[in-house]
């Protein structure tokens, strides 16, 4: 398809470059993308920017590995899966099936997980709540009403950074 | 002592829940323990107590633990037996597995002996084992699938609140030491199979040898009989095992490699700070500023106006003609194509004429896949026929595929 044809192309720059992440949430969006794939990426490419597709059907463009936000994002999802983990819960499902009460959260209540929030930046509720809006803005989560959130297929990219952090540790076993 | 089977179960029969009660006794009972349960389930019209007592240990329902003084457990057969009936078999480990085979290829021996011989007697005894322990393997393999499916429903029903890495060990256990040694059982590429098939083919030797004795024949068509029920139904044990256990596998293999990724990512903050794990560097997310070479409204004419540009031509690849590709029929198709022709008088006949234009491999590799997970009653004729598949000639038993 030729470029100038591509559907819903300014949204979709838009919205990728800001770090948004589409997936088939966003049906009309994500099914743009989808269709004409090939043409988008070639497009985006040569105004710099690479776009990914990830296995689990979700786009987004890569970053420049800088900023807090990923930083803070991730700490907070790791503490999120090992205390939904402390509880017997199926972390899979709780993450993606269940709405999660933000005033249940551990974060800021325990010490240890205080502590780790605190290395990231964040030390208090307000700070709690913008990342979450913010993971909300960049399609990780969906809120409802500021109370409760449930992840969303990108969420995945955390769940990756996971299995990558355990492969290094048996790696490092294994030598 | 000599057994009185007849007693055995109308004491059984009428005194059922204490039978129970001690099968679900973790470990022994003391004679104290025993009199309670005893009293518990006494009725008004029975005899005493201690003649209860006496009674169990009698026709060896209990026995002492060995080691211990007063102190009693059911004695292994009547443990087995309430296993059975209550379906809570337990699971047989691949030793065991390993050493009815040991013991199939000893009696193959011996029956390879007797043919050649013509002992009759030698391969009436070695006909016996074989059946013996190839019904030991069927029990155990539908034991096992029995018990992988317990434990798989125990852990989906787990209200002791296991982490996800505990759930998944006590599923990866059953996967490694039970699942994969049923698979061994079935496999076409392990030397099993090639001992089943020789097993099968001295039975077919002896049934050669002794043509003129009909109750010989009928014996050792039996055992080989057995060994095709047994190689059937491990097969059919183990896709049922696999389909209730590779989903709870999977999604408790996912969790717990998620909550392990999550916690070593945590104590490496702990030990050498968040920095350790470049997290930017690994998550890295378009952050897109205007500020530098580029405004915003540049870079929006740029992607709005940008038009005209074509690509260079592509590059095609072309496949030469002389280049076949192999045909590989998928078995479910088959299948279902099979289903609908039944009862099919001869399989591969039926095959044969299915796959007209396909190599006699194709047709002898779905000729296998359906004898020995078949979709209906097979029915092997006596007789033997001359086949011409696609200018391959063989010969075999015809086999009929009857509705189920």
């Amino acid at each position: 398809m030729r470029w100038k044809d591509l559907p819903q192309k300014r949204e979709l720059f838009e919205r990728l470059r800001s770090g948004r992440h589409i997936s088939m949430d966003e049906s009309e969006m994500y099914r743009a993308l989808s269709e004409h794939e090939d043409s988008f990426r070639d497009f985006f490419k040569s105004l710099g920017f690479s776009l990914i597709r990830h296995s689990r059907n979700f786009f987004y463009f890569e970053g420049t590995g800088s900023g807090t936000f990923s930083t803070r994002a991730a700490v907070f999802f790791f503490i999120l899966v090992e205390w939904l983990s402390d509880q017997g819960n199926s972390v899979t499902e709780s993450l993606f099936g269940q709405l999660t009460q933000v005033d249940k959260l551990p974060h800021l209540t325990r010490d240890r997980f205080r502590k780790y929030m605190l290395e990231a930046g964040i030390d208090s509720e307000d700070g709690l709540l913008t990342l979450l809006k913010r993971m909300d803005r960049l399609g990780f989560i969906h809120m409802e009403e500021e109370r409760a959130f449930v992840f969303k297929t990108p969420a995945y990219r955390f769940l990756d950074l996971c299995n990558e952090i355990k492969a290094e540790e048996t790696g490092e076993k294994n030598d | 002592m000599a057994r009185d089977p007849v007693a055995f179960f109308r004491f059984a029969g009428k005194h059922f829940a204490l039978l129970a009660d001690l099968f679900y006794s973790d470990k022994g009972l003391s004679d104290a323990e025993i009199y309670s349960l005893v009293m518990k389930h006494k009725g008004d019209d029975d005899p005493s107590a201690d003649y209860l007592f006496n009674r169990l240990r009698k026709l060896l329902i209990i026995d002492e633990v060995p080691g211990e003084t007063a102190r009693w457990e059911l004695t292994h057969p009547v443990k087995a037996l309430l296993r059975f009936l209550y379906r809570e078999q337990r699971l047989t480990s691949v030793e065991v597995l390993q050493g009815y085979l040991k013991a199939l290829e000893a009696s193959r021996a011996e029956l390879l002996t007797g043919i050649q011989i013509g002992d009759r007697n030698e391969v009436l005894r070695a006909v016996t084992d074989v059946s013996e322990t190839i019904e030991r393997l069927r029990q155990d393999s539908s034991d096992n699938y029995s018990a992988i499916l317990r434990t798989c429903m125990d852990v989906k029903a787990d209200d002791t609140r296991k982490k996800p890495q505990e759930r998944f060990e006590i599923v990866n256990r059953l996967w490694k030491k039970y699942l994969m040694p049923m698979q061994d059982l079935i496999s076409v590429d392990k030397s099993i199979d090639g001992q089943l098939d020789g097993l099968e083919s001295v039975l077919s030797s002896g049934i050669i040898k002794f043509g003129k004795h009909p109750e010989m024949i009928g014996v050792l068509k039996g055992a080989r009989a057995r060994i095709l029920r047994m190689r059937r139904e491990t097969t059919r044990d183990f896709h049922n095992a696999i389909e209730d256990i590779l989903p709870l596998y999977q999604a408790l293999k996912t969790d717990s490699e998620f909550t392990r990724g999550a916690s070593t990512a945590l104590k490496r903050i702990d030990k050498a700070g968040v920095a350790s794990l470049n997290l930017p560097g690994r998550l890295s997310v378009s952050n897109w500023r205007t500020d530098g070479l580029l405004s915003q409204s540049d870079l929006r004419a740029l992607v709005y106006e940008l038009s005209g540009y074509q690509p260079g031509l592509a590059i095609t690849v072309t496949t030469p003609e002389s280049i076949e590709n192999a045909v590989y029929r998928a078995p479910d198709e088959v299948r279902a194509d099979l289903l609908k022709a039944l009862p099919v008088h001869d399989l591969l006949e039926w095959l044969g004429e299915y796959c007209n234009d396909d190599s006699a491999a194709e047709v002898l590799r779905l000729y296998g896949c359906f004898f020995l997970d078949p979709p209906g009653i097979l029915d092997q004729k006596s007789e033997l026929k001359e086949y011409n598949i696609n200018g391959t000639e063989m010969q075999s038993y015809p086999v009929g595929v009857g509705t189920q």
